[in-house]
């Protein structure tokens, strides 16, 4: 059974002037796999990843995971499948100011009545993967864009959830720290079997991905699955934006790495 | 990280945030202290007693009403700032649901924070009042006259009653605030505080609306006062359409007029009035409803304040017995004589210098009492005013029995002629004149007194009977009686050995003017506490919550301010920017409510016949004083804030 099925959504941003964000998308993901979704900025991405999340609901349409509508659920249910089986990157960080990085990290734990030295146990081990022991007794507002990335991708995945949501990840991350993040993903995927979705504007980072598919104007336009290679992967990718066009910012990225 | 203290840090690490909030609260515990403080104290009642049963029952009962009234109020006010505070909160509300926070957390965490929060708030409000609990009742005991003085002591009922009120008001606030937030999507919450103003909107005709309703709710007022309409729903319509207008005048009217001022581009573009206009603009429209309600119940404070310090006061200003000690003989008392010597005996004993006068009335009928010419001189020597001769037997003057016919006889002067007419006996007599002064303790029964010659005196009937009497007054003028209070003492446990308080009827009855005034002080001292205490924690609330509001803009403020500095914004000028800014905000809804209750009083004015004014400056200056203060603490936080910003 596949661990995500989104069927035939679409959303419709009501407003002065309504705007079709999605249109009647359909993507299966099946369990343990890693699919990265591309397409230029405003094209809806990021309203595709807040359906799947259980943020926000389509206007018609239902995404399924494990075969069942998130929003069926109880809301204490919910709130445990959240905290135990979803791990959620935003694009804006979305880390807490009252906290300091290392309370924003253990937060699921938190939730979940974790004990104490459990959850030690397990920011240390995620900070030295993300490089950023250093900073965790500081607070968000001491820190670079690119540390308090990952530290929302530490807090993402800190209770190794079976479904990661990462929207653009990398966006503030040199090339180096980027391929650490994307490793670290990886590895989360082969190792635990994690599902994952990323949205990047990175080839470099969708070339780790199993599948890339493609949206534009709301609308699924492309889908590609990866060789063997990660190379030929990547320069796929790079073809298929080049068609698809987006913005200069796409291109140079890509021409970067 | 436990889940309490994700809770602890929230409050801890936002502080200031919250310092505003806490500090009110903590001050409303500490005025509950306070009436607590009084009200469980082991000499009070016996003090006011000491004075008169009422005394005491009205401190009681005053300092009970307005302990519950002090927990409503707080209840309102600590619900709608924590209200407001949730909402600004709603992403990290948002976050923590993302991240897997259940509804039954969410409320815990509120719930927790909430408690936290009141706790420290009771507990300081109690230490500070244990603290100066000393000095807290030595200014009370002076405030009511209490001339032992209130000692110190443990006051372990009132700790226990303020801690007990307020921990179930903050249990109260937590589970409701806890249930306030409501989820239905998270993106709603994640998206919640980042909603752009827009630009404040006012129509034209509303805030016509609000000048026209205001000015009809004077008018109605009015027409009430001067008698045009004498019913309760006129009053009432008045007050209604007023209240209504104010609501415009915030929401639309005030909004209007700093749109107005920006088309006035001569005006709005000369140095920071832009700055200072453009901000108000929002300021006002965000805390309309706020200042609608502060303004109102200003309003409603100071003119029922006022009215109750004219009224406590009125024993004062019109207990106008010039006489410190007074001896009433009526018919059949034989022991008139024996009486008046051991009032004198005792004054002597004591060494307090004193006059005397007696004065026999006698009523004659058709409401005039009569007194003899021989009597008030010698009444009026022993007051120093000036004595009176009469050249002819049917010449009479009056003399006023009271402040409200002391003014009218000034006023208009008496009628001409007094005709008695009773069975056979027919006189008429010519008055001369209104004497100025009152010779006699203030009489309502005495309808109109007459002085007439010695011998026209005993000539008149007597027709001692219901509807008017004929008796004797002794009175003791004594200069500085205000410090006979032991003497005073002495001669009613004389004259009423069995219950001092207790003036039955008899043939003769004794008045001393000390416990008079000390109980009339007492009563306008409690009403003084009273409404004075909760007033100033409404302010308090009030002032607290526009900080909360300037505190949630300062991130939007910040930013602005260290463009502007960029762009050679001078520190003087943000000082003079913010300044008037907050005064406006400070002082708008006050200045509305001093002009509200200011033709209150007018009114009022007209329907009583003491002087409302006085005592009334008194109170508005009191809540003036405060107002300023918060507004120099606010303005000073918040520049400091500003100030950060620039570079
Ligand atoms: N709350 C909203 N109300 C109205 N329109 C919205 C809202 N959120 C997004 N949109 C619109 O929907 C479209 C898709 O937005 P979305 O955030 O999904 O883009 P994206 O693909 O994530 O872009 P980016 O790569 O820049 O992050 C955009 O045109 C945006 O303007
Ligand atoms: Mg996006």
């Amino acid at each position: 059974m596949s661990m995500v099925e989104i069927k035939d959504i679409s959303k419709t941003y009501a407003g002065k002037i309504s705007y079709e964000a999605l249109s009647h998308i359909n993507v299966s993901i099946a369990e343990g796999e890693f699919v990265g979704i591309m397409g230029p900025s405003g094209s809806g991405k990021t309203t595709l990843m807040n359906m799947i999340a259980t943020i926000d609901a389509p206007t018609s349409g239902e995404v399924l995971i494990h075969g069942s509508n998130p929003f069926h659920l109880s809301s204490e249910k919910l709130a445990i499948f959240r905290r135990r089986e979803l791990g959620f990157v935003f694009q804006a960080f979305n880390l807490l100011g009252t906290l300091t990085v290392k309370e924003n990290i253990v937060l699921p734990l938190t939730l979940d009545g974790v004990s104490v030295e459990e959850l030690n146990r397990k920011v240390e081990a995620i900070a030295e993967k993300l490089g950023i022991t250093t900073i965790l007794h500081k607070r968000t507002y001491e820190i670079s864009g690119g540390q308090a990335q990952r530290a929302a991708i530490a807090r993402a995945i800190i209770h190794r959830p079976k479904l990661l949501l990462a929207d653009e990840p990398t966006g503030n991350l040199d090339s180096k720290a980027s391929r650490d993040v994307m490793e670290t993903m990886s590895k989360l995927n082969k190792e635990d079997g994690t599902t994952m979705m990323l949205v990047t504007h990175d080839a470099m980072a969708a070339s780790y991905c199993d599948r890339v598919v493609f949206i534009k104007d709301g609308r699924l336009h492309h889908e590609i699955s990866r060789s063997d290679n990660q190379h030929i992967f990547m320069r796929n990718i790079m073809d298929v934006l080049s068609v698809l066009g987006g913005n200069r910012d796409d291109l140079f990225t890509v021409g970067l790495s | 990280m436990t889940f309490s203290q994700l809770a602890y840090h929230n409050i801890v690490r936002n502080k200031r945030m919250y310092a505003a909030h806490f500090w009110s609260s903590a001050f409303s515990v500490l005025m509950f202290f306070t009436y607590a403080l009084l009200l469980f104290h082991p000499d009070l009642d016996s003090e006011l007693a000491s004075s008169s049963v009422t005394m005491s029952l009205l401190g009681t009962m005053g300092l009970r009403v307005s302990q519950v009234l002090l927990v409503i109020f707080s209840f309102f006010f600590i619900l709608y700032s924590v209200g407001s505070f949730l909402k600004t909160r709603n992403k990290e509300f948002g976050i923590l649901m993302m991240h897997g926070m259940s509804h039954r957390q969410f409320r815990n965490l509120v719930f927790i924070e909430n408690m936290l929060i009141g706790c420290a708030a009771s507990m300081t409000g109690i230490a500070i009042g244990l603290l100066f609990s000393k000095f807290i009742l030595a200014m009370i005991s002076k405030l009511l006259a209490i001339d032992n003085g209130l000692s110190f002591y443990v006051p372990v009922q009132a700790v226990v009653t303020t801690l007990a009120a307020f921990l179930v008001l903050f249990v109260l606030i937590s589970l409701v605030t806890s249930r306030m937030v409501r989820v239905n999507r998270l993106i709603d919450l994640l998206k919640g505080s980042e909603k752009p103003k827009p630009d404040p909107q006012a129509s034209v005709w509303l805030s016509l609306l609000a000048i026209l309703l205001i000015g009809a709710g004077y008018m109605t007022v009015f027409s009430f006062a001067t008698g045009l309409s004498y019913s309760l729903i006129v009053l009432m319509t008045g007050v209604v359409l007023v209240v209504v207008g104010t609501y415009f005048l915030f929401t639309q009217l005030s909004v209007y007029v700093m749109r107005a001022l920006k088309r006035k581009e001569r005006m709005y573009f000369k140095k920071t009035n832009l700055l200072t206009i453009s901000e108000l603009a929002y300021r006002l429209k965000d805390n309309a409803k706020l200042f609608f309600i502060v303004a109102v119940i200003s309003a409603v404070a100071f003119t029922a304040i006022g009215t109750c310090t004219a009224i406590g006061h009125q024993g004062l200003a019109e207990m106008t017995n010039p006489y410190a000690f007074t001896y009433y003989s009526y018919k059949g008392n034989e022991r008139e004589a024996e009486h008046a010597a051991e009032i004198k005996k005792r004054l002597d004993e004591a060494n307090v210098s004193y006059r005397e006068a007696s004065a026999a009335l006698k009523y004659a009928g058709n409401d005039l009492t009569f007194m003899k010419l021989s009597d008030y001189n010698n009444m009026a020597a022993a007051l120093g005013y000036e004595t009176e001769t009469l050249t002819q037997d049917n010449e009479a003057f009056v003399v006023p029995t009271s402040v409200y016919q002391e003014r009218i006889y000034s006023n208009q002067g008496a009628v001409d002629e007094v005709q008695l007419t009773e069975g056979k006996t027919k006189m008429a007599f010519q008055l001369i004149k209104a004497a100025s002064h009152q010779v006699l303790p203030q009489d309502y029964g005495i309808i109109q007194l007459v002085v007439v010659s010695d011998s026209m005196y005993d000539k008149l009937p007597d027709n001692d009977r219901e509807g008017g009497a004929s008796y004797t007054v002794h009175g003791f003028v004594v200069d500085h009686w205000e410090k006979a209070g032991a003497v005073t003492d002495k001669l009613m446990t004389f004259f009423y050995p069995e219950n001092k308080n207790n003036y039955e009827e008899g043939a003769f009855s004794f008045v001393a003017l000390y416990p008079q005034w000390v109980m009339a002080k007492q009563a306008n001292g409690l009403l003084l506490l009273v409404s004075v205490l909760i007033g100033v924690v409404f302010f308090t609330f009030a002032a607290s919550f526009l900080y909360f509001r300037l505190y949630t803009d300062r991130e939007r403020d910040q930013q602005q301010v260290e463009l502007l500095s960029k762009i050679g914004l001078t520190r003087k000028e943000l000082h003079q920017v913010v300044t008037r800014q907050l005064l406006i905000m400070f002082f708008l809804p006050i200045v509305v409510a001093v002009i509200h209750s200011g033709v209150a009083f007018t009114a009022l004015q007209q329907l009583v016949h003491f002087s409302v004014g006085k005592s009334t400056l008194t109170v508005l200056a009191s809540f003036f004083a405060v107002q300023i203060v918060y507004f120099l603490i606010i303005r000073w936080r918040y520049l400091r804030q500003l100030q950060k910003a620039m570079v």
